[in-house]
């Protein structure tokens, strides 16, 4: 059996997203093996493009990170899919496609003729997968999102911060990471279900349902009494502190079971980790001291590590230089250094899961309409001289 | 028409506990996989014993007596599923679990990485039984590596992936703790079952999958570390979003409630300035550009929320939305459970589960046209289905069903030692 098979190998992608959910989750394919076709309007193609900060002196539209982040590994081309010739050959390599991803606005892909009545008009077997911030039908149609306003919304927001200062959302992507992961294993099921069907289908996605999915107990208990109990709802009371190491933060998670073998570690009288059940909370304030004093005099990593070998629940608040160089990740091999032409070398995360042969070599981001004449060449029969036409009349 | 639900024909033995592992497991028997839930009664699912569970009427024992099939969390997280409770501790216990592997398609387990292999269930064992087998191993931090064997709860592990580093007020040391990497866990393990049986359809092997709850949390901030390998210095943003100004969240009537705005660009500031009754503030040089609504900001954080102040958190919303603006109050859970967005889509799904009574849960946030997947059965009470799996698959007869039952090898009570229902870090 040959080994260069990628789980995704045989499966063409056509990428319209902009900026964050839609293109993270072609991301993800494309380290999987598809061929993924990233498709941008002409000009400065994706806004993506110009969330700085873009390297000093680098080609504008770039070298920005959160594009060389997102859309590594794709083939680039750019098409106006708001002309009618841009549609066209939309259209054509739809029907050459098996996914089409897009996080458009709401109602962006009726205005443009492309909805799934239209696909699937050229191509009866692609799978549209539109990751949506609240999806077709009900009071939010229509809205618009963003990252803040998603996290917000969803019902995470509310418990984040300290009480008399506003709400504080996570940082990074994380509705949006989110649902690109969900959504991509939603548009694989409806990708298997070709095999049974024959037929594709519209998979619709909304990362405000996802959010509300994602709570630990919250919308169960809301369920069941009514309302939040206990210590899960108030703001400000889960707060992350930890204890201060030398260089920064550190946390020990230490439960009952664990207690002996953390008193041990900090040196403290055995029975300090053995507490008299009607006196546990004067020893544990007198642990919890010791910890702290303990981990003052150390590096935040010899917090984690010495808690964890004597198989103590614990962590350090990891900074970017921390995980681009951790060791863990370098021995699995989960930070990949990618040469770039524009921006240089680079180091960036793959897949945060593994087996022999799951993932595609990494390659680096296309420029705006950089495989234009391959594309539209080996795909649609196009040939190089008729691509300066298409340039002028704006349509790539 | 609909077509059969895309997942129909796989059979997975979903091992997970707690949170990530049973949630990945919903996603597939969402999907119209045969998902049985393995546990054992001297280690059932610790969510179904939990000291301080959610259950209806705050009454563990309920009617039946049976707590543990009354704990909302195990309720929420495995519906559609069957329920298997074996002791694989026990020889013969051991035996029938290898004899269903044969039948199954996915084994998914996030124990610690030393719990299977001491079972004599590694992978290796298991796919000698069934070459064509996809194991997935959930583990905090992977299979392999010099931290693989640390143990960790979701805090931890939002420290580890640098979410915490990134998130917080940006004057204050402290971070925001949510429990995220448990619901990313579930979607990856999702996620790459999803590509692993495409993988192995293509090949004819099997595969064991070696997934990092870490590394997919890290995925949140990937841009942040692209940025620093490039020289940059990514910091902490608090509520501000790159390419907006300004974004925060606003004070609106009621107590602690708030609406989150974003202003995207140029025309989202103009159509703000009207929604907030202030036009004059259009041909303002000092906020027309970007740059120069960043080097305002105090002030116009001020207008913005004097005019917020005045309404509740969803009329804000409605009004900025109406006009293209992303605005979204901030709901809280009880608010959620009665959003009428939520509502209209049917979002919420009502089951009668098995001893919990009548009960909503939240529904999927994925939607297809074709094969459009929903509620089928509540999730089971532990052991429920232990004589039909084994009948069914080892076409095993009502004397040894008995036998196994007599034997504890199989059972539908929990069986606890003393330190049996307290938390247990994987």
């Amino acid at each position: 059996m040959s080994s260069d098979i990628l789980p995704l190998s045989g499966l063409r992608v056509l990428d319209i997203g902009r900026m964050v959910a839609g293109p993270f989750a072609a991301r993800l394919f494309a380290r999987l093996g598809a061929d993924v076709i990233k498709i941008e309007p002409p000009g400065g193609g994706d806004p993506v493009r110009n969330r700085g900060p873009e390297q000093a002196g680098g080609r504008r539209g770039e070298t920005g990170p959160l594009h060389l982040y997102l859309n590594e590994g794709k083939r680039g081309i750019t098409l106006d899919l708001a002309s009618v010739t841009g549609r066209e050959l939309f259209l054509r390599l739809v029907a050459l496609s098996d996914i089409v991803i897009e996080n458009l606005e709401p109602g962006e892909l009726a205005e443009l003729d492309i909805d799934y009545t239209a696909l699937e008009r050229v191509n009866s077997r692609v799978v549209l997968s539109s990751i949506t911030a609240f999806g077709t039908g009900g009071a939010y149609e229509g809205f618009t999102a963003s990252e803040l306003t998603l996290f917000a919304i969803g019902g995470h927001m509310f418990r984040s911060g300290t009480l008399g200062r506003p709400p504080i959302r996570m940082g990074g992507y994380p509705a949006q990471c989110n649902a690109a992961l969900l959504a991509a294993y939603a548009t694989l099921v409806a990708e298997r279900a070709r095999a049974a069907s024959g037929r594709g289908q519209h998979v619709e996605f909304s990362i405000f349902e996802n959010q509300v999915i994602s709570h630990a107990q919250a919308m169960v208990e809301v369920s069941y009494y009514g309302e939040e109990t206990g210590a899960h709802s108030p703001r400000g009371s889960q707060g992350n502190r930890g204890v201060v190491a030398k260089d920064g933060l550190a946390m020990v998670s230490a439960q009952e079971q664990q207690m002996p073998r953390l008193a041990e570690l900090l040196g403290a009288p055995e029975e300090l980790g053995r507490p008299d059940p009607m006196d546990a909370s004067a020893s544990k304030r007198e642990l919890d001291e010791r910890l702290r004093r303990w981990a003052s005099d150390r590096s935040k990593r010899d917090v984690y590590e010495q808690a964890q070998a004597v198989n103590v629940p614990a962590s350090y608040v990891a900074g970017p230089a921390d995980l681009v160089d951790s060791p863990q990740y370098s021995n699995r091999g989960f930070i990949h250094q990618i040469q770039h032409q524009d921006a240089g070398t680079f180091s960036i995360p793959g897949l945060p899961f593994r087996w022999e042969g799951a993932e595609a070599p990494i390659a680096p981001p296309p420029r705006v309409g950089q495989h234009n004449a391959e594309v539209l060449g080996d795909l649609l029969g196009i040939e190089r001289r008729q691509l300066p036409a298409l340039a002028a009349a704006g349509v790539i | 028409m609909t077509a059969p639900l895309p997942l129909v024909g796989i059979r997975v033995l979903d091992m997970g506990q707690f949170w990530a592992g049973p949630n990945a497991g919903r996603h597939w028997a969402d999907a119209g996989a045969d998902v049985i839930k393995v546990e054992s009664c001297r280690r059932p699912d610790p969510l179904r014993i939990q000291a301080r569970g959610i259950y209806p009427d705050h009454d563990p024992g309920g009617p039946k007596g049976d707590h543990w099939n009354r704990s909302g969390m195990v309720n929420e997280r495995n519906r559609n599923k069957r329920s298997l409770a074996i002791d694989l501790t026990s020889p013969r216990g051991r035996e029938i679990f290898l004899q269903l592997v044969s039948h199954a398609d996915v084994v998914s387990q996030n124990y610690s990485s030393r719990v299977m292999p001491s079972l004599g269930l590694g992978y290796d064992t298991l796919s000698e039984v069934n070459p064509r087998l996809i194991m997935i191993s959930l583990m905090s931090q992977g299979l392999t590596g010099p931290e693989s064997d640390y143990v960790s709860y979701g805090q931890n592990l939002e420290q580890l992936s640098g979410i915490s580093y990134f998130s917080g007020y940006p004057d204050d040391e402290e971070s925001v703790a949510l429990a995220l990497p448990d619901p990313l866990g579930g979607a990856s393990a999702a996620l790459a079952v999803a590509a692993g049986l495409r993988h192995r359809d293509a090949t004819g092997r099997g595969l064991h999958i070696d997934l990092s709850q870490r590394e997919t949390a890290s995925l949140v901030v990937g841009d942040a570390l692209v940025a620093h390998s490039l020289g940059g210095h990514p910091a902490r943003l608090g509520n501000h979003e790159p390419g907006a100004n300004p974004s925060d969240c606003y004070p609106t009537r009621g107590e602690d409630r708030w609406v989150a705005i974003s202003i995207r660009s140029d025309d989202d500031w103009a159509r703000l300035c009207e929604a907030i009754d202030q036009p004059e503030l259009m041909t303002d040089s000092r906020y027309v550009s970007i740059v120069g609504r960043r080097r305002h900001r105090a002030e116009l954080d001020a207008l913005i929320g004097r005019w917020t102040s005045q309404l509740d958190h969803q009329t804000a919303m409605e009004r900025l939305q109406r006009l293209g603006i992303a605005a979204a109050a901030v709901l809280n859970p009880r608010e959620l459970f009665r959003d009428k967005h939520l509502r209209q889509r049917g979002f919420w799904e009502s089951t009668t589960d098995y001893s919990a009574g009548e009960q909503e849960y939240t529904g999927r946030p994925m939607r297809l046209s074709q094969t459009p997947y929903g509620g089928r059965t509540p999730t089971p009470g532990l052991g429920q289905h232990n004589r039909e799996i084994l009948g069914e698959l080892l076409g095993m007869e009502d004397t040894e069903l008995d036998a196994l039952e007599a034997e504890s090898v199989i059972g539908t009570e929990p069986i606890l030692s003393a330190s049996g229902g307290m938390a247990v870090a994987r």
